[in-house]
């Protein structure tokens, strides 16, 4: 490459040239113009007659100028226009194709350098379209092998198959579509492992589907009979709140009749208590009785003992009127009618003895029968304040007992509520196990769908060869 | 029973009916204290009083050996006034008896006083009922005696 700073002017620079010759034309023109205008100081008519001196000058400075450009503009345009041409012919035959079209152009202006680029270019462009053809021939071979092999992989399904490996681009691609081989062959030796796997879980999920599915169906019905018993227990339990209500109605009645046992056991212990005084004073006099009537015993034994002694007295006077004979025959009738009032007053008093005896035994008895009255009557007592004190207790106890009906009365209506709550829970349950069990019969055909298509799955899986 | 002018009293001594004897002052004593007497014979059973009087006390039944016991009261009949009578335990007061016929051929009950017995009598109201005389005396000496 020649060097521009020795070379001779280019046709650039010779247009420069020519042009700053006709660009000074005008310039020089004006600059005279202005020297005659400010020289001349005349009036107008000499102004007039200057300017026309001054335009056949510039007249003159343009023809010269006209002059000397044309021969420089005409070398110039043909020094380019040349080179142009054969640029333009190279130009159009690299067009057609043909790759070994050189421009030959070597001067030293810069069509000639342009020239020069240009075959440099060409020659750099053509080697490298020889070796990019090269390379898109191997590449095109590498990429057909590929999907040789992709093909007789898609078509056998063989994944043990291994795409040759070059040393071009495509064998990245290779070893990428090996590894992509053996990772899906890795995969689907997972997947079918998994699909097997999830075969038989869906089977066994199936089977508990189905399990669930009668489970659900027994569930529904035991909660079918759960609701009919909890409507027969919120019946229950209504009606226990009921009896309930009746049990409280009866336990204030209770009370209250209760009280009135108390009041009547008070009183009857109080009558009681006058019975037992009046027994005492009763027994009492009964005693007095039998002390009378053993102070009359007495009297009489001392009677009946005075009637013996004049007993005695009589038989002994008898016996003395028996020894006086015919003189005491008188004195004996006198005697023995004494003897017979002492026998009469012995048997009176025997009589009374006796009656006497009785009263007291009677008396006896009866004191004996008053302490046993007493006695009785004492423990009626007892048992009448026991039966008072069992009175109050049972009031307690019954009071305790209508407060606890009234607590289970509350507390049963309040389960006849949560009855009836439940009642409607076991509703909305029963519901939910329809549905449960509906959705289980879904569930289980879903599950044989997704068995077959487990199934299916691991057949298209077994149609890939994933060993060998 | 009332007594007549021909009436007699018998008592019942030891098992044996004793027709009191009508010339002798009897007396009837229900319940005499007895007071016994030391050393004395076994059918003596003690002493009694009779209106300030003392009196002995012989008792028929007595059975050898036996002793009699500290103070008793017993049924006795005085048979004379003090201080020549003595008392006899009788088993009852004495009863009147309407004497019958003499029974010659009526043996002599074994008896104590034996000895003392005079002769049987017929109860006239009860035939099968034989009544005994006795000598008081014999009586007395009978049980008085050592046995």
């Amino acid at each position: 490459m020649t060097d521009p700073r020795q070379a001779p002017a280019s046709a650039i620079e010779r247009l420069r040239r020519s042009t700053l010759v006709l660009s000074l034309a005008p310039l020089a023109a004006g600059a005279l113009l202005a020297i005659v205008l400010s020289v001349w100081g005349g009036d107008a008519a000499d102004a007039a007659r200057a300017l026309r001196w001054l335009a056949i000058a510039l007249l003159g400075l343009l023809a010269l100028a006209a002059a000397v450009a044309f021969p420089l503009i005409n070398r110039w345009a043909t020094s380019l226009a040349e080179p142009l041409a054969r640029l333009r012919e190279t130009l159009g035959q690299l067009v057609a194709g043909d790759l070994a079209a050189r421009s030959g152009l070597d001067g030293a202006d810069e069509a000639g350098a342009i020239g020069r680029q240009l075959d440099t270019f060409l020659d750099e462009r053509v080697a490298a379209l020889e070796r990019a053809s090269r390379d898109s021939e191997e590449l095109n071979d590498s990429v057909i092998e590929i999907m040789q092999a992709v093909g007789t992989i898609a078509t056998t399904k063989d994944l043990t198959m291994k795409v040759p490996v070059t040393e071009n681009v495509t064998g990245a691609i290779a070893d990428a579509l090996n590894l992509l081989t053996d990772e899906t062959r890795r995969v689907l030796i997972s997947v079918r492992d998994v699909s097997g796997e999830v075969a038989r879980g869906t089977v066994e999920v199936r089977s508990q589907s189905e399990s669930a599915g009668q489970a659900a169906q027994r569930e529904q019905r035991e909660v079918d009979l759960a609701a009919r018993e909890l409507a027969a227990a919120a019946g229950a339990l209504g009606a226990i709140a009921e009896r309930a209500r009746g049990c409280n109605d009866a336990a204030e009645r209770a009370v209250i009749a209760n009280i009135e046992a108390m009041r009547s056991v008070g009183s009857t212990v109080q009558g009681i208590g006058r019975s037992r005084a009046l027994i005492r004073e009763t027994e009492k006099r009964i005693k007095r009785l039998g002390e009378r009537s053993q102070e009359i015993g007495q009297v009489v034994g001392l009677i009946q003992g005075i009637a013996e002694r004049t007993g005695i007295l009589a038989l002994n006077a008898s016996m003395r009127a028996a020894n006086a004979g015919e003189a005491g025959r008188n004195f004996l009738v006198v005697a023995d009618e004494v003897k017979r009032l002492s026998e009469s007053a012995r048997d009176a008093t025997s009589q009374i003895s006796r009656l006497i005896a009785a009263i007291q035994a009677e008396t006896t008895d009866t004191v004996v029968a008053m302490n046993q009255a007493i006695t009785q009557v004492v423990e009626i007592s007892r048992l009448a304040e026991e039966a008072g004190v069992g009175m109050r207790n049972t009031q307690e106890e019954t009071e305790a007992l209508a407060a606890n009906v009234r607590d289970i009365a509350r507390t049963s209506s309040e389960q006849s509520k949560v009855g009836a709550a439940l009642q409607e829970r076991a509703r909305i349950i029963q519901e939910a196990s329809g549905e449960t069990a509906r959705q289980l019969a879904l569930q289980a055909e879903e599950t044989q769908r997704l068995v077959e298509r487990a199934q299916a799955l691991l057949g298209e899986i077994g149609a890939f060869k994933v060993s060998d | 029973m009332s007594a007549s002018a021909s009436s007699r009293f018998g008592v019942h001594v030891g098992g044996v009916a004793l027709l009191l004897p009508p010339e002798l002052a009897c007396e009837f004593v229900a319940g005499a204290t007895v007071v016994p007497l030391p050393r004395a014979g076994r059918r003596v059973l003690g002493l009694t009083q009779l209106r300030g009087q003392p009196v002995v006390v012989l008792d028929a039944s007595a059975h050898p050996g036996a002793h009699p016991p500290a103070l008793r009261r017993h049924s006795v009949v005085v048979l004379g006034g003090p201080p020549d009578g003595a008392a006899i335990v009788v088993d009852e007061a004495p009863e009147p008896v309407r004497a019958g016929a003499t029974l010659a051929d009526a043996s002599p009950p074994e008896c104590a006083f034996a000895s003392a017995l005079e002769g049987a009598v017929e109860d006239a109201a009860d035939p099968s009922r034989a009544w005994w005389r006795f000598d008081p005396r014999r009586l007395f000496e009978a049980l008085a005696g050592p046995a």
